[in-house]
């Protein structure tokens, strides 16, 4: 899925240039070295937040909330083992709008759920990577932002039906993950 | 809201001194542990990232955007937001860029741009997240992960429309 989803955007991508008359090797300088710029940019909040993910790890704190977590997390996800700890933190990231600290959080939960892995999504992995993807949010912020600049009366009154409409995704997410479970059993 | 995070990171530092941790050597442990996954991280965006942006500047998302007016509008998704939602699973900043052009253009507070901030709000790049993930830690074959993330996506927007309906309008 993973190669084709890729070759589909390159193959895809290059022919409507063509099509369009725009140039495909600059969008794909262009898209490259904007990777170099994200990366930069991510780094120092991927270091600040390892390291203190590694204090939280070395005084027993990440234990503790995993063993909080494990029962409700195993509910989705039978096997999570250790990757309770991380994935909690993940969720908790991304539902504060920290972004940022979500990533390095979330790269640590698939690191330990793929050492069970052969190459293959567990059915933990594609549970987590939907959840993500539903990413239930306090406070859309950029959203926000982007009201405000475009002087909305009421930059905020989105926020009750995006929260809303976000769990209702994750809940859709977890459905949709277990109905798929059972047909690829 | 904002003093949750700096209130943790006190209760982080004191909990750490109580069990005799050095807390600066072993921040220093924990991102040093980070520059092997950022190496590793580095030419799976590389990769994915040269292929997004090549799509989305293609011109691709136009003509898909004229092949999924009707079927959007049918089920209820206003025509005008579906080459917003079709750059959201590609791109964060993408998408805020045509979400700030609908509200210009509609108004941040009609029907339509009312839509358009919601489902920005409830939906994630998830042709960027879910590759980048995988990709770093080797997974090959992601089963029905794509799947599940673009159904809970669609259902995230029709809710939010539903919501929107409900509370706004």
């Amino acid at each position: 899925m993973m190669s084709r989803v890729y070759s589909f955007l390159i193959i895809a991508g290059i022919l409507c240039c063509f099509i369009n008359g725009k140039d495909p090797m600059l969008l794909l300088a262009e898209g490259a070295d904007s990777s170099v710029r994200l990366m930069l940019s991510l780094a120092g909040s991927y270091l600040l937040w390892t390291g203190l993910f590694n204090i939280a790890k070395r005084s027993g704190l990440v234990e503790k909330l995993a063993l909080l977590m494990r029962r409700p997390l195993a509910l989705l996800m039978p096997s999570i083992g250790e990757a309770s700890g991380p994935v909690s933190l993940n969720l908790a990231a991304n539902f504060l709008g920290l972004g940022n600290a979500a990533t390095p959080f979330g790269l640590e939960a698939m690191r330990i759920l793929s050492k069970e892995s052969d190459g293959t999504a567990t059915r933990e992995i594609c549970m987590f990577l939907a959840l993500n993807a539903s990413a239930i949010e306090l406070l859309p912020t950029g959203v926000i932002a982007v009201r405000t600049a475009a002087g909305s009366a009421d930059p905020y009154s989105i926020v009750l039906p995006t929260f809303l409409s976000s769990v209702v995704a994750s809940i859709s997410a977890i459905l949709v993950c277990k109905a798929f479970e059972g047909a690829y059993q | 809201m904002t003093l949750i995070v700096p209130v943790l990171i006190v209760f982080l530092f004191t909990y750490a001194s109580f069990r005799h941790i050095d807390p600066f050597e072993v921040f220093v442990e924990g991102a040093s542990d980070a520059i092997p996954m950022l190496k590793k991280l580095l030419p799976n965006m590389a990769a994915i990232l040269a292929g997004i942006t090549l799509f989305s500047g293609s011109g691709a998302l136009a003509s898909l955007t004229h092949l999924f007016a009707t079927p959007a509008k049918a089920i209820g998704i206003p025509s005008e937001t579906v080459h917003l939602l079709l750059m959201r699973p590609l791109s964060g900043s993408g998408s805020l860029a045509i979400l700030s052009d609908i509200l210009n253009r509609y108004g941040t507070d009609s029907y339509i741009g009312l839509c358009a901030s919601v489902s920005v709000g409830s939906t994630e790049t998830i042709l960027y997240t879910i590759p980048l993930y995988c990709g770093t830690f080797g997974i090959k074959r992601t089963r029905y992960a794509f799947a599940a993330a673009i159904i809970s996506g669609i259902v995230g927007v029709i809710s939010g429309i539903f919501f929107i309906r409900l509370f706004l309008f």
